[in-house]
């Protein structure tokens, strides 16, 4: 058995792992209830901590003629938050049956937690910073889609996942219980993040079902032997839009 | 691409909330907040022409707060002890998220001004202002086995202590 140091399991937690530590740290947890413990007991609620911090700059005295206000103040600048950070909250999400978290604990999720709401609790991770770089070339853009694509087992393009108003950002595969999940990030016009993630289903095909999701409006379907999940936190018709586009377009 | 004085100086305005911030996690003293904040600045413009433009204006001027603060800690400038802020009243005003927001917000905040001081240092430069491992240790001038260290261990107590807080009632 692999013996992991609390500094790996920090940077498990922080996304901070080359990719085969993060995946062997990963597999581990979903097994192994003593290092759940130990990932449990390194967990600190940093986004209310965050919330702490950013009311203090606005206590900052003036600054020659600018006084800080609200509007100018600079608000968390966003880590580079690497693609493996959902695989990490996922990760705890699903060793969170252990019964080892207490109220503290890192992704709460319901006990019979569906892959949806596994998901919907990490996409509430990503504000406007998370995706606020860059848009990749189209170039770049069809590779990363071509390579989760692959992944997945469903052919998949920039066009058939492109839906109004929304700009892609990225492609990445995650595993959950053993099978791909692809998820493909857009931002709207505003720069709010909205999330297209895609898992093979057992079903063929289900209706269209409004739902909300950790404070998010999601909007999930099954088509052709996948199940798609789009969700953002965005109004349920502006969702409910991108999702019949994009089932019109796969 | 060239940056100008003018430029870096706008820039440095608008950075003054943060660097205020970051001296108050250095020194947990406003009074010396508001002058380490003010030093940071003005020495930042007498050596913006060593500032390389493309690199994060930010972090150069964090690094330089700090140099500042060491130099003033070894020259026994600022008495510490006695003058430091009690945790309670580096407050946080009200802010919207709601009560049950700011109470865990205010706890978690209070735990982290807790720390000592390289782990508060490493824990703030991390996880509040958002640097990845790799760009803190440069500006901490550590390797990033010494980040890692202390972000564990800070980990470590600030859940500890905020588990007691909760079995005390102190919690939500």
């Amino acid at each position: 058995m692999l013996v992991f140091t609390d500094e790996a399991l920090t940077a498990f937690l922080d996304g901070e792992l080359p990719e085969v530590e993060m995946m062997e740290i990963a597999t581990a947890l979903e097994e192994d209830a003593a290092l759940a413990k130990r990932v449990d007991n390194l967990h600190v609620d940093f986004a209310a901590a965050r919330d702490g911090f950013a009311a203090l700059l606005i206590q900052a005295p003036p600054h020659g003629s600018q006084t800080p206000t609200p509007s100018n103040v600079v608000q968390f600048k966003a880590r580079t938050v690497s693609r493996w950070i959902p695989l990490a909250a996922a990760a705890i999400a699903l060793v969170a049956g252990f019964g080892v978290g207490r109220t503290t604990a890192p992704v709460p999720v319901p006990a019979k937690s569906t892959w949806i709401a596994t998901v919907a609790n990490y996409v509430k991770l990503y504000d406007k910073n998370t995706l606020s770089g860059a848009a990749p070339s189209p170039q770049v853009a069809e590779a990363e889609i071509q390579a989760v694509s692959n992944a997945l087992g469903k052919n998949l393009t920039l066009a058939s996942l492109q839906t109004d108003g929304l700009t892609f950002r990225r492609a990445q595969t995650l595993t959950l219980d053993g099978k791909t999940l692809a998820q493909f990030m857009f931002v709207d016009e505003g720069g709010v993040p909205v999330a297209i993630c895609i898992l093979k289903s057992k079903n063929t095909s289900k209706p269209m079902v409004s739902k909300q999701l950790s404070g998010l409006n999601a909007e999930v379907f099954t088509t052709g032997g996948f199940a798609y999940l789009v969700i953002g936190n965005k109004n349920a018709e502006a969702l409910q839009s991108v999702a019949k586009q994009l089932q019109a377009q796969i | 691409m060239t940056t100008t004085r003018a430029d870096i100086s706008s820039q440095l305005s608008d950075l003054h909330p943060r660097l205020w911030r970051y001296a108050l996690v250095l020194s947990r003293r406003r009074d010396v907040a508001d002058d380490l904040a003010q030093s940071a600045i003005l020495r930042a413009l007498e050596k913006a022409h060593q500032y390389q433009a493309g690199t994060r204006l930010d972090a150069w001027v964090f690094t330089i707060l700090k140099s500042i603060w060491m130099n003033q800690l070894r020259a026994n400038k600022v008495r510490l002890g006695a003058g430091v802020q009690p945790v309670e009243e580096i407050d946080i005003a009200a802010t919207d998220p709601g009560v049950d927001v700011n109470i865990l917000a205010r706890q978690v905040l209070a735990r982290i001004m807790d720390l000592p001081e390289a782990q508060r240092d490493t824990v703030y430069l991390t996880y509040i202002e958002g640097y990845s491992y790799k760009e803190v240790a440069t500006q901490l001038d550590v390797p990033i086995g010494t980040v890692m260290s202390r972000l564990a261990n800070a980990r470590k107590k600030i859940n500890h202590a905020m588990g007691e807080d909760l079995n005390n009632g102190k919690g939500r």
